[in-house]
């Protein structure tokens, strides 16, 4: 054997970042101008090692036959469309031109730009700076459809101090003794790492694995990662409250809970009143908890005092207040009966709920119930994320051994957005509120305006609110759009209606490296630098197999220059602002270097680390040893405790008669297991789209090195997955074509769908059969159906969820329902 | 002289496919979704997948395959035009300027190990003899992969295979004593695997991505 290491070979290593999914700092081999390797970098746990998406990117977002080199324009109407090339010069004028147009007219919010994932797209700070200064929109669209209900329901759950670790997950797997993962496709896409790098949570959840920790899968279908762990219980969509809840019932009635937990750290003894379920209050306005010393009640103290608590199960109290005497309950009593009470509805065995209850509660703290982040998400989807972490609640697995880990040392790096004398003053009449990754928006801006009036219709958690913006279209209260690193015309709910409206748009521009479906739409096309042509820095912050926390900062460089015209997206805006006149709030913005060093200012780590080292020495990595204080900052809930009965839910929403959602089961402060529609015929069926292990996000989905092999199963082409018993009885075998309609749910099936015009949309794929997959679903993975003949021919075959998937929005945490959809199916008879 | 191979856990195998791209990117094979105008798949390495029993408790296998380099290839023996030899340390060379893409021994070798690349030559797996490690081995992030030295008594790949945890997958008696795997609770019977009729068309479908054999057998 020949005997060369890769590093040795000639060519230059140099420090820069993936952009293919959720960000990694790697190292990139260039040879004559050219990336020719790439590999990860030499800290933990990457040692030395990317997955398959960071290396297709190269041939398939840098170097593909296909990308876009040039500016291009629009010539036919959006149904026709064809593309010339086109100059800079006349993108820039199209878009200074109507930004002049809608400034002068007094609203430059008729403008917005729409972007997508934080790893892929350009400089994040930068296009929220732009848009206070042009008092813009801004939007990060797909956000919402990404996470945003789970963002609300850990905020209202575990206060906004603790939310972000528990939306992904993040576990103390060394320790982990039983965890069960659902709607995710685990370990396959990763989510349980704190937002982290698949490369670093393989190597962590293997070693958990071989410690001895058992998985148990709760998902619709058997996804091609999960046969990884050791069980599946395929459940049936929208079923997962009750499942939770039959859980929660086993626990309590074993009597497998932790009381300590639960009377330190949530409001489990919180007193209720017994004849309306409203919270019960003294004079000043504080909660009550029952004294069982003094036989009275007294204020809910603070976290971590559980003396002379009780939880009150089976009790009832009398309480006084004001000379009046009330009967009350806890709020664990009253978890407890809605447990009790929808325990027998879920279609998992009560065989199975027990052996997985037991399975928890004897683990416990050291295990862990993840709702997941891609195959649920119905209407019911907020009440059903509630649910779960009250399972998590009784199992005191916050913050403790093996259970759910709060990562306690992230860098204070604020937005780097430039101040005055820098940059003139700017946002002025503006107020300001916060948006995601830690930028400022307008409190006016169609996603905030919602969040912040009195009383809140929505959470401010919410990372957008979608369908407000498509509508706004409708109604003409929004005109241009700029769209870059997101597809909302694939990936929203009611895709379908998306495209009608943004046909409707004045002008939309889109830009990318590579096809996508937004592209046919669009006036023009413009060039971005792909990931490895541009500048930002990022964070990582997750558990390493070495069991401490990392605290990263790496830099995406510019390994290469932009291929072709390409140019980033920062700069072709700050050049609209120019031709504006508005040149000074720019021009001498450095986005390579200063704007990430104001960042690291700011987090007190410069001079020692600057941006131009972080890509001339390679990432900075902080360790620390894990240390379990679940209060290092203040649980910021009303009640200053984890919340199992929902202040903020009662008081907002439930018994707040002026709320939108006054008295609406789907912000009970209690979890509440809603059913949603079901399929009722033969030829019926759930409709659900989940993510492939190494297709989660819409960088790869024009991938041809990706998309080369099946997407799963050894299938050759796109297909529908089908039960093969139910798909025997309707007499379909493996590659029939079968035409997929939306049947619902219909706004009379359930209150929370927006409008119906998905039912009756029609698309047509080629079936194939699989043991795998709950009889009452269909499956389908969101590599499938694009719609632009753009795009690789593979990626346009099969069906395309969103299309059948009616809008609905499920209140207060804005849930998109985008699993929410039933189909009905029939063969199409082919000729030969 | 030494003799390299590779194990492969299926237990830490998280399915994420960086094997196949890895390999094909470190040998320039060509990437190109299979569609209606690009009927052939071109891979050294490719998986195997398929399914066994009756919901709900079926399991799905899973294996990365490539070339085995048994220990009297079929596909020596079958080339018509001995394009393809042994070298002296054991792994299977295919001489390209002989090789006249007869798909002869993409055909009949029982693992479908070989294929007819784009520029009409056949191509297998040669356990990358140009590098010290092979690639899809020195990226695997699930750290499912081991490469070393099965004749080294101390190299913890010999002493897995020497332990009976890594087994050969054996098709057709072809024997070989390089490329082994740790079964996970998914390839139950794995010494069986050969008469699973699932694993058999599994395996099978990989003959749609040849060409049509151009030679006489």
């Amino acid at each position: 054997m020949k005997k060369k290491k890769a590093s040795e070979d000639k060519g230059k290593w140099l420090h820069s970042a993936c952009g293919m999914c959720i960000g990694a700092p790697m190292q990139v081999k260039v040879k004559n101008d050219k990336i020719v390797e790439v590999r990860g970098e030499d800290i933990p746990d990457w040692d030395g090692k990317v997955c398959g998406k960071a290396i297709s990117g190269i041939g398939s977002r840098v170097y593909p036959p296909d990308r876009i080199l040039y500016p291009l324009k629009r010539t036919g109407d959006r149904d026709n469309s064809k593309f010339i090339r086109c100059s800079w010069e006349e993108v820039i004028d199209a878009l200074a031109e109507k930004l002049k147009e809608y400034i002068d007219a007094g609203h430059p919010e008729l403008f917005e730009i729409w972007w997508g994932c934080p790893y892929q797209q350009d400089n994040v700070n930068f296009i929220h700076y732009w848009s206070a200064v042009l008092k813009t929109g801004i939007s990060y669209l797909h956000g919402q459809v990404c996470f945003g209900d789970h963002a609300v329901e850990k905020s209202v759950t575990f206060g906004p101090n603790h939310a972000s670790n528990l939306v992904f997950g993040v576990t103390d797997w060394l320790r982990t003794k039983y965890a069960v993962i659902a709607g995710q496709n685990f370990p396959g896409t990763a989510n349980n790492a704190g937002g982290c790098c698949p490369v670093v949570f393989w190597k962590i959840v293997n070693q958990a694995k071989e410690n001895g920790c058992k998985f148990v899968m709760i998902d619709p279908k058997l996804q091609d990662s999960a046969p990884w762990a050791d069980e599946w219980i395929p459940i049936r969509p929208g079923s997962d409250a009750a499942f939770a809840l039959g859980v929660a019932n086993i626990l309590i009635s074993e009597k497998l809970f932790d009381e300590e937990f639960l009377l330190g750290y949530t409001n489990g003894p919180q007193l209720i009143r017994e004849d309306n379920g409203e919270a019960i209050k003294d004079k000043e306005g504080n909660y009550l908890v029952w004294d069982p010393a003094t036989q009275s009640a007294k204020p809910i103290p603070e976290a971590d005092r559980a003396d002379g608590l009780t939880l009150g199960l089976g009790e009832t109290f009398k309480v006084s207040v004001d000379g009046e005497t009330l009967l009350c309950k806890t709020v664990f009593q009253m978890f407890a009966e809605t447990a009790e009470k929808y325990s027998s509805e879920t279609p998992v065995s009560q065989e199975k709920i027990h052996e997985i209850a037991m399975g928890l509660g004897k683990n416990r703290p050291s295990a862990i119930l993840f709702p997941g982040m891609t195959s649920g998400r119905y209407t019911n989807w907020f009440q059903t994320l509630r649910a779960y972490s009250v399972v998590n609640l009784l199992l005191g697995n916050i913050d403790q051994p093996g259970g759910f880990y709060f990562l306690k040392n992230q860098f204070d790096l604020g937005t780097g957005w430039p101040e005055p004398p820098e940059v003139p003053k700017y946002g002025e009449g503006m107020t300001f509120v916060p948006g995601p990754w830690g930028n400022l928006m307008s409190n006016k801006t169609i996603d905030k305006e919602p969040c912040y009036k009195e009383p809140k219709e929505f959470h401010p958690a919410t990372q957008a609110l979608p369908w407000l913006h498509f509508e706004a279209i409708e109604k003409g209260e929004l005109k241009a759009v700029i769209s870059s690193a997101e597809n909302a015309a694939i990936t929203q709910p009611d895709s379908k209606w998306v495209e009608e409206c943004l046909k409707k748009l004045d002008l939309l521009i889109v830009g990318d490296q590579v096809p996508k479906d937004m592209m046919h739409l669009a006036d023009y096309v413009i060039p971005e630098a792909s990931y490895l042509e541009r500048y930002h820095m990022y964070f990582t912050y997750y558990l390493a197999a070495d069991d401490k926390e990392h605290s990263v900062l790496f830099m995406r460089s510019a390994a290469i220059p932009p291929q072709g015209e390409s140019q980033p997206l920062s700069w072709f805006l700050a050049e609209v602002a120019k031709k504006l006149g508005l040149g000074n709030y720019f021009e001498n913005l450095d986005l390579e270097y200063a704007w990430w060093d104001r960042m690291l200012k700011k987090a007190d780590l410069y001079p020692g680390v600057t941006a131009k080292g972080l890509i001339d020495d390679g990432p900075y990595d902080e360790t620390h040893p894990i240390e379990y204080n679940l209060l290092f900052k203040p649980i910021a809930t009303r009640s200053g405790r984890f919340e199992i009965y929902s202040n903020e839910l009662a008081e907002e929403c439930y018994f707040n008669e002026k709320s939108t959602w006054h008295k609406s089961p789907y912000v009970n402060p209690i979890p509440d297991y809603i059913p949603i529609v079901e399929p009722k015929n033969d030829d019926e069926f759930y409709m659900v789209c989940g993510k492939a292990t190494w297709h989660q996000k819409s960088a790869t989905q024009h991938d041809r090195y990706l998309m080369e092999d099946a997407i799963e199963g050894d299938c050759e082409y796109i297909p529908i997955y089908i039960n093969r018993k139910r798909a025997e009885r309707l007499g379909l075998d493996d590659g029939d074509q079968v035409e997929v309609e939306c049947i619902g749910p219909t706004k009379e099936d359930d209150p929370h769908v927006y409008h119906e015009l998905a039912i009756g949309n029609r698309e047509r794929g080629r079936v194939k059969l699989t043991e795998g997959l709950n009889p009452e679903t269909v499956w389908i993975y969101f590599a499938a159906g694009h719609k632009s003949d753009l795009m690789l021919e593979k990626s346009q075959k099969g069906i395309s969820a969103n299309w059948l998937t009616p809008c609905s929005v499920s209140p207060y945490a804005a849930g998109p329902g985008k699993n929410y959809s039933i189909v009905k199916i029939h063969k199409i008879e082919e000729q030969g | 002289m030494s003799r390299y191979g590779i194990v492969t856990d299926l237990n830490r195998c998280v399915r994420c496919r960086t094997c196949y791209v890895e390999c094909k990117r470190s040998h320039d094979i060509l990437a190109h979704p299979r569609d209606d105008h690009h009927p052939y798949e071109y891979y050294r390495l490719r998986y195997v997948e398929w399914e066994r029993g009756r919901y709900p408790t079926v399991k799905r296998s899973f294996i990365p395959l490539h070339c085995v380099q048994c220990d009297e290839p079929i596909c020596i023996r079958f080339c018509p035009i001995d394009a393809i030899s042994k070298r002296k340390d054991g792994i299977i060379h295919i001489d390209r300027g002989e090789c006249n893409g007869c798909g002869v021994c993409a055909m009949i070798c029982p693992y479908g190990a070989l294929y007819i690349d784009h520029e009409n030559k056949a191509d297998a797996c040669d356990l990358c003899v140009d590098r010290s490690i092979p690639a899809c081995v020195e990226m695997c992030p699930a750290g499912a992969k081991l490469f070393g030295d099965l004749d080294d008594p101390d190299d913890k790949i010999s002493k897995v295979v020497k332990a009976e945890i890594a087994k050969p997958l054996i098709i057709k008696s072809a024997e070989n004593r390089r490329v082994f795997y740790i079964p996970s609770p998914n390839e139950k019977g794995w010494e069986s695997l050969e008469a699973d009729d699932a694993f058999k068309q599994a395996l099978e479908k990989r003959k749609k991505d040849l060409p049509p054999v151009k030679g006489i057998l």
